[in-house]
């Protein structure tokens, strides 16, 4: 029983380490030393010992935001495998992934709207803006892995996609990994959809909609956002290389490695590239998901 | 049946004791409210049996009409449409009893009264007869009743003028039924729905027969194009009559539309598709043309012409699997479909509902003027909170359940080799999203935020009579949400009777799906105790530590006026600034100019696209036409009766 909540054991523990090491990368190839790798648990272990301010608009709504966007992306990692294994599969819980993301989202929004201030609004309409693409593609991800592996649950996807091995399936691998990496960077609202690092509320998207929490809450929303990063990061480990049968240290190896490459590589990309101008992201987004809909064909066969 | 009529003849009872000669204006409100409730809850009896799966005889009457006899019976799919109906009317009629007392001031209400009583009499009769000429009946009294209900306020010209637009488009979609029904019954031989089912010939008719009947029911539901009644009209109704009208009245198209093709025992693969591509048009430019608007009834409306768009889909995804001989996709789709009108009917009518108490509390419908509701009305701000939740299809609610049965279909389908079958999910996806991009900025204007006017810093909580009903619908979602396992057979036996699914192994794919849904309650059920924890959590990690009020955070600047807060419009402004070609958004502004400007505006609307740049000009070249014929029609009665005898004389010579 206890058993089968240690892949959601471990995202829930190793999911800080993600920012932490993309922040790392950063550093890196900006020539500094920068923050510890632990830097994001040291930062939550403060924030809880915190008290909080609130504005006198706000409502409940305003305090229920953290707590639902975190309770929605901790029961979403039930069905994101790690290593090879979720805590929770069956037919059809890709559908309750995306829409439990969808549920943090609305409560992150309403949140930012509660403060009743023009930066918070001016954030909360960028991301459901971004959103109306970054959906569309993720199923049309789902619907291919879906004709490929002929299963309808996100680990059996994830964990028995046939995309390495056979060379035919190469470009389809390519493109899918590609479209669903763009997704990754803006639902977590990184370069070069979304800067997480600029204090300039004008250009932020996410950073913008979280300006009036403090303390606990705060918390929660980063410690949040790190285990959604971490669990698509998850996902395109899964996609990018199938975890070994064998013993369980193996695979886990195998899937520590993977999950580092990865986010070196958004970290590279954080590094490489500049943030979009905001009227560019949405076609961003839309060649993401024409890249996908190339990958739907050639899923023909 | 019994219950069926006793429940008709107090509604009845209801809409006509109102006209008693002294009876005060409470008693009269009382008396209806009350009746009507009572006829409510006793209806519900017989349509809980039918989706019980209980057989109920039917009954049987002789009517004087040619071809026409009383027949009404209830199998599952009426049931179905017939709870819905009850449920949704008797949270109407309480409402209603709070919501018209400032209009009784002013003007008698008796006939509100009565043709509240005679449209939910009508409805019922729609879901239950068994008989086309009684059916076209009841649809015709449903739309005369509906249009008198929705001209309350005539003296207003925009009322007027949207009830016109209604009486219009109804009458032509009946149109298109007479045919449909008069072409069925004569290939059939009999005007009883069971003897024209499954009629071998029938399928020499059926391709007609499909297209008239998507357009005449299609009206009734609002697919694009035929949808440009319902943003005029919703508006213009008072709120418990928009509730209905939203609520369960479209339905009558859907349900319509699954009784007719439902009589055609294989029906071709085209179907489907076509159902399926009107659904998503309808699903996506409906969501598109709502998120532009800042009136919140005709957002509301917008917002249903989606929801007929994804109950359209589910349909067209239950046909396909019919065609393609798959009865767990078939079932999802008919499933998820008819479970998204229940869905829809609770959660929308609350949502009509919280529109009119915000109405009656601030006296405005638009919703920039309002802001910062919730701190003064809770309580619908927390049935409005759930119903938009639950429209958004977002788990733990009702939405989520009906949205995932036809995700699970789409999927199945894409699953096929065909390549266009894909597209569901993804359209789905995007009606999601959107979906969610309208709520949570409807909601955030008028409920969150501060107060932008007077009015809305005046607002005042409704009363229970307002209060209750609203609670009631969202707590339903709600329940939906958490069991849904518990529901699914019922819906099975009505998906059942809405297609010829018989033949399959219904039960089968019943028990497959069942668990599967259980699956969705259990994690709903974890979502909220995880919710609870986290509260608790945070509870006790703020107890005893500083907690202090501040300003909202604007930059170092503290004294932000309310106006500059984010409205619905601005919110709109960048998604919908993607979808400019879909959308004719109206811009008026003065901008402020020099170094000290006096004064600026900014005013933006989103009139109906096809009614402004397709129906309007279309019935204005043909008016343009046909007065050319006007000089035949001068007044002169002289020259009528010798139009009348050249007439008379050319048929004698035609004849003899």
């Amino acid at each position: 029983m206890l058993t089968t909540f240690i892949p959601l054991g471990v995202t829930l523990v190793a999911a800080p380490l993600v920012p932490g090491l993309i922040n790392k990368t950063k550093a890196a190839f900006a020539g500094r030393q920068g923050p510890p790798l632990f830097q994001l648990y040291f930062d939550l272990l403060k924030l809880l010992n915190k008290g909080a301010v609130y504005s006198r608009v706000t409502t409940w709504i305003f305090r229920a935001g953290p707590i639902v966007s975190l309770a929605s992306v901790i029961v979403a990692a039930l069905f994101v495998p790690v290593a090879g294994t979720a805590s929770l599969s069956f037919s059809g819980d890709i559908i309750a992934f995306a829409y439990l993301l969808g549920l943090g989202r609305f409560f992150t929004v309403l949140a930012a709207l509660d403060t009743g201030s023009s930066f918070e609004g001016m954030g909360a309409s960028r991301e459901v803006t971004f959103a109306m693409f970054a959906e569309p593609t993720l199923f049309i991800i789902f619907v291919i892995l879906a004709r490929v592996t002929g299963s309808l649950s996100l680990s059996s996807m994830l964990t028995q996609a046939p995309l390495v091995g056979t060379p035919s399936m190469a470009g389809l691998l390519a493109l899918v990994v590609f479209s669903l990496f763009i997704v990754c960077l803006a639902e977590n609202s990184r370069i070069p959809v979304d800067d997480p690092a600029t204090h300039l509320e004008l250009t932020m998207i996410h950073e913008v909609m979280v300006l009036d929490h403090g303390g606990p809450d705060l918390a929660f929303i980063l410690y949040g956002a790190s285990i959604k990063l971490f669990v698509m990061v998850a996902m395109l480990a899964h996609l990018v290389f199938p975890m070994p049968d064998g013993s369980p240290v193996q695979s886990g190896l195998v899937f520590g490695s993977l999950m580092a490459l990865i986010t070196i590589v958004i970290g590279i990309v954080e590094s490489a590239m500049a943030r979009l101008r905001m009227v560019r992201v949405p076609r961003l987004l839309m060649a993401a998901c024409m890249i996908a809909c190339f990958g739907m064909i050639i899923s023909l066969r | 049946m019994t219950f069926l009529g006793l429940s008709l003849l107090m509604v009845f009872l209801g809409g006509v004791l109102v006209f008693l000669p002294g009876l005060s204006r409470r008693a009269a409100s009382l008396t209806h409210t009350v009746l009507v409730l009572a006829g409510c809850g006793v209806g519900l009896v017989p349509a809980w049996q039918a989706l019980a799966g209980q057989t109920l005889s039917s009954v049987l009457v002789s009517w004087s009409v040619p071809g026409g006899q009383i027949e009404l019976g209830i199998d599952a799919l009426s049931g179905l449409f017939l709870l819905l109906h009850f449920v949704v009317s008797a949270a109407a009629v309480l409402f209603g009893s709070s919501y018209f007392e400032p209009y009784e001031e002013e003007r008698s209400l008796k006939s509100v009264r009565f043709f509240l009583s005679g449209f939910i009499i009508a409805i019922a009769l729609v879901f239950t007869a068994q008989n086309a000429v009684l059916f076209l009946v009841a649809w015709e009294m449903m739309a005369l009743a509906g249009f008198f209900l929705v001209a309350f306020e005539g003296h207003e010209r925009q009322v007027r003028r949207a009830a016109l637009l209604y009486f219009v488009a109804t009458h032509l979609g009946t149109l298109c039924l007479f045919v449909v029904f008069g072409v069925l019954g004569m290939r059939a031989g009999s005007f009883a729905f069971a003897q024209m089912a499954g009629h071998p010939a029938l399928l020499a008719a059926s391709t007609p027969i499909f297209v008239l009947a998507l357009l005449g029911f299609g009206s009734k539901a609002g697919f694009v194009p035929l949808h440009i009644w319902l943003p005029e009209a919703h508006p213009a109704a008072p709120s418990p009559v928009s509730a209905l009208m939203s609520g369960v009245m479209i339905k009558t198209g859907i349900y319509g539309l699954l009784r007719v093709l439902g009589l055609f025992a294989q029906p071709p693969a085209w179907w489907g598709l076509t159902l399926g591509a009107i659904g998503m048009c309808s699903g996506i430019l409906g969501i598109v043309w709502a998120l532009a608007q800042s009136d919140v009834k005709r957002f509301l409306a917008y917002s249903s012409i989606e929801n007929v768009g994804i109950i359209t889909l589910g349909i067209g995804i239950g046909y396909l699997g019919v065609s393609f001989h798959n009865p767990l996709i078939a079932l999802f789709g008919l499933a998820g479909t008819l479970w998204h009108v229940v869905n829809h009917g609770l959660f929308k009518s609350a949502l009509f509902l919280g529109a009119g108490s915000v109405l009656h509390a601030t006296g405005s419908r638009d919703m920039n003027q309002q802001g910062g509701l919730f701190t003064r009305m809770p309580l619908t701000g927390c049935c409005v909170l759930m119903a938009s939740m639950a429209i958004c299809g977002l788990p733990p609610f009702n939405g989520f359940i009906s949205e995932w049965l036809i995700y699970s279909g789409a999927f199945h389908l894409g699953q096929r080799q065909e390549l266009y079958l894909f597209v569901g999910a993804p359209v789905l996806a995007l009606i999601g999203a959107l979906a969610v991009a309208c709520f949570s900025n409807a909601f955030g204007a008028q409920f969150l935020g501060v107060a932008r006017t007077e009015r809305a810093s005046a607002a005042k909580e409704s009363d229970w009579r307002m209060l209750l009903p609203m609670g009631a619908l969202t707590g339903a979602c709600l329940m939906i949400g958490l069991v849904p396992g518990r529901c699914f057979p019922a819906l099975g036996r009505a998906a059942a009777a809405a297609a010829p699914l018989s033949q399959m192994d219904v039960l089968g794919a019943i028990g497959d799906g069942g668990p599967l849904l259980s699956n969705i309650g259990l994690l709903s059920g974890a979502f909220l105790f995880l919710a609870t924890f986290l509260f608790l959590m945070r509870q006790g990690i703020l107890a005893g530590k500083d907690v202090a009020q501040s300003s909202t955070w604007g930059c170092g600047y503290s004294l932000v006026s309310a106006r500059a807060q984010y409205t619905a419009s601005s919110f709109a402004q960048f998604p919908v600034s993607l979808f400019r070609s879909l959308v004719d958004r109206r811009v008026e502004s003065d901008r402020p100019k020099g170094y000290f400007p006096t004064g600026a505006r900014f005013r933006s609307s989103a009139p109906d696209l096809i009614l402004n740049r397709v129906v309007s000009p279309l019935v204005e070249r043909s008016l343009a036409w046909m007065s050319t014929f006007r000089r035949l029609q001068h007044g002169k009665v002289q020259l009528y009766l010798l139009y009348m005898f050249v007439f008379m004389v050319a048929l004698l010579f035609w004849k003899l």
